[in-house]
């Protein structure tokens, strides 16, 4: 099994397949209990699917399962094959994750439980530090 | 297939450590000047002290 200093990311960023869908904007960290928007880019590699879902999962996680919670992604309206878009979710406050202390970060999810972008990672903290 | 999907959670966690690293170096940054920063404004306190 290779340790964390074995791999660094992939330098081919926009063809590895865990970069197909870009999230934007991404803080530090965000409020507990208050709306997040969570901004992404559709590159042109990704076909998106009306299943396919944007995630929040604590970092570490191991399978598409043990998201804390997700909203469908949708649908670019007027979709056309091989073309960038750029799409926002908005989660409601009391989904997410109180002021635990941990690192979360989003992930976006094709129907077909395959990872396809995976974003920096913030903590929910009531006082943010500037 | 799972192949897949461990080598999608390595590289979301790789990116997570590679931001976070970078994260820790900048607070570590920080603290360094802070602590610097308090210890000149002691110092100018006392001195201030000592005239009065």
């Amino acid at each position: 099994m290779a340790t964390l200093q074995d791999v660094s990311p992939p330098n081919n960023m926009q063809t590895s397949n865990f970069a197909h869908v870009i999230f934007q904007n991404v803080a530090k960290s965000y409020l507990p209990n208050a709306p997040l928007e969570c901004h992404y880019t559709l590159t042109h590699y990704i076909h998106p699917h009306p299943k396919d879902w944007v995630g929040i999962f604590k970092v570490g996680w191991s399978t598409a399962r043990d998201y804390f919670t997700f909203l469908w992604s949708p649908m670019p309206e007027n979709y056309v094959v091989e073309s960038t878009y750029n799409c926002v979710v908005s989660f409601q406050g009391y989904y997410l994750p109180n002021d635990d202390g941990e690192f979360y970060q989003f992930c976006y999810v094709t129907n077909k439980g395959e990872i396809r972008g995976a974003s920096t990672p913030f903590q929910f903290r009531t006082s943010s530090p500037v | 297939s799972s192949g897949e999907a461990s080598v999608a959670s390595h590289f979301a966690l790789v990116t997570a450590y590679e931001d976070i690293k970078k994260r820790l170096k900048e607070t570590e940054k920080e603290n360094h000047y802070l602590k610097r920063r308090l210890r000149q404004m002691e110092e100018k306190l006392s001195g201030t002290n000592e005239k009065t």
